[in-house]
């Protein structure tokens, strides 16, 4: 499991586990007020988008949304594959001098998250395909996500971040 | 901003967005979906089967532990429930021969005896779509097992949904969540009141917020009450007739004050699903109207 086909296959296997394995991990009593919407796959291409480069974010962005636009056939091509590129990109955006620490890039995360959360509101409110109550949707549908997925994050960062960094030396090593 | 960017930078964000925008218009109107896309969500959804049934029996088996305690009494009230059971099916016979001579006395065409033989599909759940927005769920049934478009799914509880889109090996399940008024996409339901069959309403959306279904263009003659089980009433001919809906939680004014609207509490529960049937009306095709 190295290199990037690695990478890839690990992307893919957080994809299907958030369709599949997260629905019944959350209890079920969580679910019946608030809806919680994993977005494993965003994370880890954020974290990818930090750490690695903003061009690989960006391009695992579009493959990832589009592949989620398409299984679970929502009602236009086009909203998730924009949303994760969009964010993922900007995730690795800014520049800090003494490098990214779990603070910054949870941060980040979390910013990111919200952005990418707004950005799908704002498609499906404009297209008019799901519109809802401003106030409702973020108590109910953002906010949750979003501690979610910071927490998803947080399981998420050690792991990919050794796997990052061994991908670094590696590359590194047959340049040399 | 543009030095932020770079001016080459924000050329390619502009034409991306026109791009997107662009293919968000056009996939909107789309029926089906093209062989490609079929393709990847077959492979995907199959995959994310093989992850599905172990998480639902890993949050069974705490399930189980937690529900431990009730089972005691559970299995005291399912003895007693049985007993009528058994009482009911010998009553339940009688009446279905009965019925059976007296449609032959009455002379009805072959067609309309089969119209109530439904046929039902036994369906395992592959992925629940994460997107709150979205409220689609992927089977493992496809158009190789006779799946068509616009079948009603049900599970144990009640009605879920209906067939969106069919590819070979899977298909995507709408869920009640998604009915809307405003959107051509989804199609209402005619319903009616269980032991009230002359009452009639629509449900043609669903409230986040209540977590209610809304049922309107009741007549001010109906006699739909609060705590009325609301069940499908077949006459729409996309759902078969007679599969509970849920049960009546509020009946208010409509509208224009000429109708009443209920909000229909749903019984089955959308979250955690596993087996599914999805129904299968008998020559769907003749009978089809819209």
């Amino acid at each position: 499991m190295l290199g990037r086909n690695g990478l890839t296959l690990l992307l893919l296997l957080l994809f299907v586990l958030e369709g599949s394995v997260i629905k019944w991990l959350l209890p079920l009593s969580w679910q019946e007020q608030v809806m919680i919407s994993p977005h494993l796959t965003l994370v880890a291409i954020m974290l990818i988008s930090i750490y690695d480069s903003r061009r690989i974010g960006l391009l695992y962005g579009l493959c990832f949304g589009l592949l989620h636009d398409i299984v679970y056939y929502g009602p236009m091509i086009g909203p998730y594959c924009l949303g994760m590129g969009i964010v993922s990109y900007l995730c690795g955006v800014p520049k800090f001098r003494y490098g990214i620490g779990l603070f910054i890039s949870l941060f980040l995360i979390a910013a990111g998250n919200l952005l990418f959360e707004w950005i799908l509101y704002g498609i499906y409110q404009v297209t008019q395909v799901r519109p809802l109550d401003m106030h409702w949707a973020f108590l109910h549908l953002m906010l949750p996500s979003l501690f979610m997925n910071a927490l998803f994050a947080l399981i998420l960062y050690v792991p990919m971040r050794r796997l990052l960094d061994k991908l670094r030396k590696m590359e590194k090593s047959s340049k040399e | 901003m543009f030095k932020l960017l770079g001016n080459k930078k924000i050329v390619v964000l502009l034409i991306s967005l026109i791009v997107f925008v662009a293919l968000m218009g056009l996939t909107m109107m789309r029926t089906g979906m093209t062989t490609p896309e079929k393709m990847i969500k077959d492979t995907v959804a199959w995959t994310q089967g093989l992850f599905y049934r172990p998480a639902q029996s890993i949050a069974g088996f705490f399930k189980d532990i937690r529900d431990l305690r009730d089972l005691y009494e559970e299995n005291r009230v399912l003895k007693a429930t049985l007993s009528n059971y058994a009482k009911d099916t010998m009553k339940l016979n009688k009446l279905e021969s009965e019925n059976k001579n007296l449609k032959e006395l009455l002379e009805f065409t072959e067609r309309q005896k089969s119209l109530d033989n439904y046929k039902y599909h036994v369906a395992q759940v592959l992925s629940i779509s994460p997107d709150p927005y979205n409220g689609r769920i992927n089977i493992n049934l496809g158009s190789r097992d006779g799946i068509k478009e616009n079948m009603a799914v049900i599970s144990v509880e009640g009605l879920v949904g209906r067939v969106d889109t069919v590819s070979e090996l899977s298909a995507s399940v709408q869920l009640l969540t998604e009915l809307d008024a405003t959107n051509n996409e989804s199609k209402a339901i005619s319903a009616t009141v269980k032991g009230k069959e002359r009452s009639f309403g629509i449900i043609q959306s669903y409230d986040p917020a209540t977590q209610n279904l809304i049922m309107t263009n009741i007549e001010q003659t109906d006699e739909l009450e609060v705590g009325d089980t609301i069940i499908t009433s077949g006459m729409g001919l996309v759902f078969p007739k007679g599969i509970e809906i849920g049960t009546v939680v509020a009946k208010e004014d409509g509208d224009f004050g000429i109708n009443y609207v209920a909000q229909v509490k749903p019984v089955a529960t959308f979250r955690h699903l596993s087996e599914l049937l999805v129904v299968e009306v008998p020559d769907a095709q003749d009978t089809e109207i819209n």
